[in-house]
């Protein structure tokens, strides 16, 4: 596999994972693209786990990224959000979910940023805890208890937003995902 | 699982609303930074001595001693920066016509020291130059790293493509490098900080191994320092074909396998010998071992005229910063000498999607900007493109606006040094390739009788037989289509069904202009059914031998 071989396959999983970590297009755009230099610039072809080193880069790409970007004002709107006594979704918020069909980004977008990393690679990636720790360089306990805490607050967040309780239907998915992933290989 | 589980499971993997960007056109525009090396098209080997420069953050204790001081500013212009320009051209040549800026910064840290030289900016890109005086540190090979550098303006601003790139000068004793990025002042002049994260030094450290190739036991090695406890290594024979080196290394730092990535290098005559195939590194064994396999091709290392040794890399320094330069860029002199020029000419005759609409001569650069109205998204018609000046051929590159204005497509070229340009200079712009993008073929295909075998059809797109074919597999429908004739480029996305209640598919396989593969697969997860209506948004055709030239100025 060359660089081009590298790209095509893992593009859309990393500009995934970038646009569920940072919810910009524009910013998961740059920042897909900064993985992917970061990937050339490396001895790549020598990496046996190359799924879970990729996904280690993009994560801590978009965590640098956020750490960044993040002005305390937009942390403690955020954080005062989340955190209401009496939650009710903000207004632009609500806008902003008509106006996008890409509400679960926004709702992702309300974690703090170190649980999205870890409800990202576990849920979209499906990597084991374990996997996690050793990507994040954490502790596993605060994995799980960064996990436990990214569900919990994502209950709140879906209730909070009316979203219906999963199907019947809904909870046979994730059976086909082997098949997709071993037609992308 | 719970149900949030089990939603954040579904929903973070359901892409089909999501728009993903135009990946081709990233892929150009890394391509055109040049992070896009040989590398990657040939397998660089588990012996090869460039490492992984992934480093992880390393945290040893922090460096104090900061001390900045200006030094005074001397004539850059004169200075002799060998080899390094030789892919910036441009760069090269705007330092011969003195019409970089001096900047004569240094921060000395623990007895590293950086130093700007010269700053080039203009319409185009900025690049700085710079030394790095390691003292009795420096030298050909070693592994100095300038971590996380980044230019910024005053409120934060920064370029989208950033990087820098240097080498040991023999004659000073010093690095040279630069910095290059593609921001550039929006006025005349503007304050910007030049900032690294750290700075450090690794080394390549080599242990001599007392290694038996025939003897089919795992030997083991202590090796006592830098962090490396022991390294073993098992060979297995694959009949005359391989040798198979299976090696373990145990730390006794464990921060050390951040950076130490232990391998074997065999040794015949004096002389490195490859290895005979891609091998694997970095695996963790049972017990937090470091594992890898590489192999040789037993010929290559004949038992009494090879030596083994173990190879690995230690960290030496860190020099934690911020390292931050503060100072105030300014186009004023690059303005002088650059030309701009305003155009209006379709970039091939007949098209009205794509007028040439500037052209920027810099010092370094000669930038041509291509206003594109194409549907659904701006780009060129053409793949390659060049430019003849003065009887010359410059190779260009594709740079995709990262600004608001995404109709504006940029084509660059470097200027090389000796190369005149005036107002008269004869300059025409060659595009190769042509690569079409239709809309209009809306008519259904009807898939019958869909399940697991194969089944095939052929049906007419554009006038080129296309194949289609599609399956079962599990409970996902898959969806191939290609044709015979490479003129045809390919389907790009298809879906099931049209108005609010179409299913479009996921793309499996990603294909890129120009690069006469036409075959495309798409995936419908969850199909039910035996049946559907199938559409396509686009296709395209190639013309690989068609060619525009738009002339841009003299005779």
């Amino acid at each position: 596999m060359g660089n081009r071989e590298l790209f095509q396959t893992y593009s859309k999983e990393v500009y995934r994972t970038c646009y569920y970590m940072v919810h910009d297009a524009a910013d998961a755009e740059d920042l897909c693209q900064e993985v992917f230099i970061t990937l050339f610039r490396s001895e790549w072809q020598g990496i046996e786990y190359l799924k879970a080193w990729i996904m280690k880069i993009t994560v801590n790409t978009c965590l640098n990224h956020l750490k960044r970007r993040n002005s305390l004002q937009q942390k403690l709107t955020a954080h005062l959000h989340m955190f209401r006594e009496n939650p009710q979704p903000l207004v632009d918020k609500l806008v902003e979910q008509k106006e996008t069909k890409l509400e679960w980004a926004g709702y992702m977008s309300r974690l703090p940023a170190k649980i999205r990393a870890v409800l990202t690679l576990r849920y979209m990636h499906d990597f084991s805890l374990e996997e996690i720790r050793k990507m994040l360089d954490i502790p596993l306990g605060t994995v799980k208890s960064r996990q436990h805490k990214g569900l919990r607050m994502m209950k709140r967040i879906l209730e909070e937003a009316g979203v219906q309780p999963i199907t019947k239907e809904d909870d046979e998915y994730g059976q086909n995902r082997s098949t997709v992933k071993a037609s992308l290989k | 699982m719970d149900r949030t589980e089990a939603q954040l499971k579904r929903r973070l993997n359901e892409d089909q609303e999501l728009n993903y960007p135009d990946f081709e056109q990233m892929w150009g525009r890394i391509e055109q930074a040049g992070y896009v090396s040989s590398k990657g098209s040939s397998h660089a080997g588990a012996g090869s001595r460039v490492r992984h420069r992934n480093w992880r953050k390393v945290t040893v204790a922090a460096s104090f001693s900061v001390v900045l001081m200006a030094v005074p500013v001397y004539a850059a212009v004169q200075y002799d920066w060998g080899s390094l320009l030789d892919h910036r051209s441009g760069v090269e040549a705007a330092l011969s016509q003195n019409l970089g800026q001096p900047l004569g910064q240094t921060i000395t840290k623990d007895g590293v020291t950086l130093t700007l030289h010269t700053a080039l900016t203009d319409e185009n890109r900025t690049v700085i130059l710079y030394s790095l005086d390691v003292g009795p540190d420096g030298g050909d090979g070693k592994l100095w790293n300038i971590n996380g550098m980044t230019l910024k303006d005053g409120p934060g601003r920064s370029g989208n493509q950033e990087f820098n790139n240097q080498q040991w000068d023999e004659k000073n004793k010093r690095y040279n490098g630069y910095f290059e990025t593609d921001w550039t002042p929006d006025q005349e002049t503007a304050k910007v900080s030049l900032t690294a994260e750290r700075i450090q030094l690794y080394s390549q450290q080599e242990v001599d191994l007392k290694l038996d190739t025939d003897s089919p036991e795992r030997q083991s090695f202590p090796v006592n320092r830098d962090g490396l406890e022991s390294f073993s290594v098992q060979p297995f024979k694959e009949g005359t074909d391989h040798l198979m080196l299976s090696t373990a290394a145990i730390f006794d730092d464990p921060e050390a396998k951040n950076w130490a990535f232990p391998q074997i290098t065999a040794y015949r005559g004096g002389q490195l010998v490859k290895n005979s195939r891609a091998g694997a590194m970095g695996k963790p064994g049972d017990n937090g071992e470091y594992t890898s396999v590489q192999y040789y091709k037993p010929a290559d290392v004949p038992k009494d005229q090879t030596v083994y040794k173990l190879d690995y890399t230690k960290l030496e320094r860190n020099i934690d910063g911020p390292w931050a330069f503060d100072f105030e860029l300014s186009k004023k002199k690059m303005a002088g000498a650059t030309i701009k020029t305003a155009l209006d000419l379709p970039l091939e005759a007949g098209n009205t999607d794509n007028r040439i609409e500037q052209m920027v001569v810099t010092p370094t650069q000669v930038r041509v900007s291509v206003r594109s109205k194409a549907k659904p998204f701006s780009e060129l018609p053409y793949v390659n493109y060049s430019l003849e000046v003065g009887g010359r051929m410059l190779e260009g590159g594709l740079w995709y606006s990262m600004s608001e204005d995404k109709e504006l497509i940029a084509v660059r070229f470097e200027r090389p040094s000796d190369l005149e340009i005036t107002k008269d200079t004869p300059m025409t712009l060659v595009g190769n390739y042509k690569v079409t993008r239709h809309g209009d073929d809306k008519k259904p295909l009807q898939l019958t009788n869909i399940s697991s075998e194969k089944q095939t059809v052929i049906r007419e797109t554009g006038g080129y037989p296309v194949q289609w074919t599609y399956y079962m597999q599990g409970e996902d429908l898959y969806v191939e289509t290609r044709s015979d004739d490479p003129k045809f480029g390919g389907v790009n996305q298809t879906h099931i069904g049209t108005g609010k209640d179409r299913i479009v598919s996921k793309i499996v396989s990603t294909k890129f202009r120009g690069d006469g593969n036409n075959r495309s697969i798409d995936v419908y997860e969850n199909f039910k059914g035996t049946e559907a209506s199938i559409y396509m948004f686009f296709y395209s055709t190639n013309e690989p031998d068609k060619e525009t030239r738009v002339q841009l100025q003299g005779q």
